[in-house]
């Protein structure tokens, strides 16, 4: 039983590799690389490979997909330019976009915006502000992540409080998803995230979501977006962010817009980013 | 319980077996579920160990990294699982605080182990201990398996490089026993059934037969509280075993009681007989005397005095009357006189002689069975009376084409014989009077002694004990018989 476990998992990334091989050889060239952080939800591996065929097909050039158990490793393959593009957070992009270049960004609900949720377990009936959760237990996403790391903090700094001595405990969980996890389990008191991911995740799995209350729903911030390094070479940077543009008019790109629960993506310029370049000025100064 | 002692074994044997079976059962299934409660802590703990050997490996990166979330992961995913059996897992620091739990709703992080109730209080306690064992090496990184009250605990530390990072506590409930408990009670239970429902009938059956001896017995002894019952009335088990020495003894007691009843009988009857013997002879030599003188009166008168015929006529009459008198008298004074010689052969063809023609009468059949050849020692003359008066009951009483017997013959010193007739039987209560005079007048029936009223018996019995011999009667349908023993007499006179 083991063996056969084994076996099927060396076998499954040779056959992966395989397939890509197979089209990087019919198409030519080595396949597009694009980096994945949880800023949506990573574990749908079959969403996952319908859009890499998309992908693949758009640009007629194999698209494989880079994940990272944090955005740090993301963000440091994108800056050494082993990987070709990336969804990243809007916070590492502000942090670095003079050394990366935006390609395009998701529609979410008409704008491409996102909001950060704060959310407690469904039974705590008094928080009302991250304040309240003062000397208690908190869970934050990601130390990259805006809506579930410098989010929260920034609140606490505006308020006056040190982020560092605020909490009881805080724990971190690497994604999203885990943090809403971690706050329906009752692991923790609190946790700030994505909200676009919450919902995603309340359509998907509303057993989770039920068992949290959004105490918060913060001011509208720029939607994570696809980036490039700057160094990637124009026509490719191109095509990518043309098969990107394209999903919302492909019956194929539809029906996976649809099961990411996005409008489409669009072209959008850097300032869209500027509420969080402040931020981060602070939370840096 | 009275009840219980009052029952017949009957249904004390059957019930007795089906509380034994019930014992039995109950027994055997309890020492099964004693083995099997320990041999579900021993699979607790041991795969407990298991499970914690696994988890400690993996545990140690993620606590190195202070990484909540990843150690909260892994101790949940195992017991997710429904066949799992632990209900909670928490990895605590060498502080004794929660790291996390695998039910943060009910173990908080951060808390001390021993807020969460007595069981941990005292786990905190041996932790102490076994954390300093631990810490002192890497030989000793043993599990420890707990039994508290309503849980096992099986702790394993977690180690890197002999440094304590942390303690893992897996908890499992005692209750985890109950279903397998159930399953077992209820197989149990059934098996159980199943015997009882087999053997019942089985043992029902050796109850009956092993009570109805008893029952049998019980029986034949009430019935001898009013009289002694008849062999054939009860029904005993024949056996060497308690019972059968018991049933042996009872029936060994009822034939000496009724051995013991007839001879009283007996003793009664000849009493009696010897009673009346003696008033019938004082009464006869009473009468006698006057009697004679009378007689002697009347001769006299009819020799010397003249008479009218008038007075000879009365005269007459009261000459036969006395006669009768006398004669009735002289019946009931039966003397054996040992007159004449002694019994031969020529004595006993004459009786034949005498009584053939009565035989002949109703055409039956006599049988004569005589071994005697030669002249036996008793008088002739009162033993021919005996015999005659025998063999003429008998053929009176003797069916039409009926069956008669003699048997006579001399057997150890004396002369037995016995004269049978197939007619009807002589019922039981007259069988005890038999032998008293005037006893076919008394019961209004017909003669059996040829017309001398009733005497004929009484005639023979007196003879016979006048010869010191013993009389006795047999009737039972079909067959009556009366036999007789006579002692032989010798030259002295005496008998042997």
């Amino acid at each position: 039983m083991r063996r056969r476990f084994l076996k099927q998992a060396v076998i499954a990334p040779l056959a992966l590799a395989g397939t890509g091989n197979a089209a990087a050889s019919r198409q030519g060239s080595a396949p597009l690389r694009l980096g994945l952080t949880p800023v949506f939800l990573v574990q749908r591996a079959r969403l996952l490979e319908q859009w890499r065929g998309y992908l693949g097909n758009a640009i007629g050039r194999p698209v494989e997909f880079v994940l990272r158990g944090s955005y740090q490793e993301i963000t440091t393959l994108l800056l050494s330019g082993r990987v070709d593009a990336a969804w990243i957070c809007e916070y590492p992009f502000v942090r670095h976009d003079d050394a990366l270049r935006l390609l395009a960004a998701p529609i979410y609900r008409g704008e491409p915006n996102y909001r950060a949720y704060l959310i407690v377990p469904r039974d705590d009936d008094t928080t009302d502000w991250i304040e309240d959760l003062s000397g208690r237990l908190f869970a934050f996403s990601d130390p990259d992540s805006l809506s579930g790391y410098k989010l929260p903090r920034y609140w606490l700094r505006e308020g006056g409080r040190d982020p560092d001595a605020f909490f009881a405990r805080s724990i971190l969980t690497w994604s999203h998803r885990n943090s809403i996890r971690a706050v329906a389990d009752r692991l923790v008191d609190g946790a700030s995230v994505d909200g676009y991911v919450w919902d995603m995740l309340e359509r998907i799995s509303p057993e989770v979501t039920a068992r949290t209350r959004v105490v918060l729903r913060s001011r509208p911030y720029g939607f994570p977006p696809i980036v490039t390094p700057a160094g990637l070479s124009l026509r490719t940077s191109h095509r990518l962010r043309e098969a990107f543009l394209a999903m919302a008019d492909e019956p194929d790109g539809q029906l996976i817009l649809e099961a990411l629960g996005l409008d489409g993506f669009a072209a959008v310029e850097p300032s869209l980013y500027d509420d969080v370049r402040a931020i981060a000025d602070v939370m840096e100064a | 319980m009275l009840l219980m002692r009052d029952l017949s074994f009957r249904y004390k044997i059957p019930l007795r077996a089906a509380v034994l079976v019930v014992v039995t059962a109950l027994s055997v299934t309890g020492a099964i579920l004693v083995s099997e409660y320990d041999n579900v802590r021993k699979t607790v703990f041991a795969s407990g160990e298991t499970l914690a050997g696994v988890l400690t490996e993996t545990l140690r990166e993620p606590i190195r990294h202070d990484d909540v979330w990843r150690s909260y992961e892994i101790i949940r995913a195992p017991l997710d699982l429904p066949e799992a059996g632990a209900n909670l897992a928490l990895i605590v620091d060498p502080l004794q605080r929660v790291f996390v739990s695998s039910r943060p709703d009910e173990v908080r992080m951060q808390t001390p182990i021993s807020v969460h109730g007595q069981e941990f209080e005292r786990i905190a306690d041996v932790m102490v201990e076994a954390e300093r064992g631990w810490a002192s090496g890497p030989e000793n990184s043993e599990a420890l398996r707990i039994v508290e009250a309503d849980h096992y605990y099986v702790i394993a530390p977690v180690l890197a490089d002999g440094l304590l990072l942390g303690s893992l506590i897996l908890r499992y409930p005692k209750d985890m026993h109950w279903p397998r408990f159930i399953e077992i009670g209820q197989r149990a239970g059934w098996i159980t059934l199943g015997v009882l429902l087999l053997l019942l009938p089985l043992s029902w059956f050796w109850g009956q037969r092993m009570a109805q001896p008893m029952v049998d017995l019980a029986q034949c002894i009430r019935k001898a509280g009013r009289r002694i019952p008849e062999e054939s009335e009860c029904r005993l088990y024949e056996s060497e075993d308690e019972l059968g020495q018991l049933s042996r003894r009872l029936r060994e007691m009822f034939v000496s009681l009724r051995e013991k009843e007839a001879l009283e009988r007996q003793m009664m009857s000849s009493e009696r007989l010897a009673a009346i013997g003696r008033l019938a002879a004082g009464i006869a030599h009473e009468v006698n005397n006057p009697l004679g003188g009378m007689l002697n009166a009347i001769s006299t008168h009819r020799r010397h005095g003249e008479m009218s015929p008038r007075t000879e006529r009365t005269l007459d009459m009261l000459e036969r009357g006395l006669a009768q008198i006398r004669d009735t008298v002289s019946a009931l004074l039966v003397e054996a006189r040992p007159e004449g010689g002694l019994l031969g052969p020529d004595d006993i063809n004459d009786v034949r002689m005498l009584v053939l023609p009565a035989v002949q009468r109703k055409g039956a059949n006599l049988r004569w069975d005589v071994e005697i050849d030669s002249t036996v020692a008793v008088p002739a003359t009162p033993v021919r009376q005996v015999l005659i008066n025998l063999l003429l009951n008998a053929s009176q009483a003797v069916g039409e084409r009926g069956q008669l017997h003699l048997r006579l013959r001399e057997y150890a010193g004396r002369l037995e014989l016995a004269v049978g007739n197939d007619g009807d039987h002589i019922p039981a209560e007259r069988l005890e009077r038999l032998f008293e005079p005037f006893q076919d007048v008394i019961d209004g029936g017909g003669t059996l002694d040829g017309g001398r009223q009733g005497m004929g018996l009484w005639i023979t019995y007196q003879i016979v004990r006048q010869l010191e011999g013993r009389i006795d009667v047999e009737s039972r349908p079909g067959w009556t018989e009366v036999s007789v023993s006579i002692p032989l007499q010798y030259a002295d006179g005496g008998t042997q």
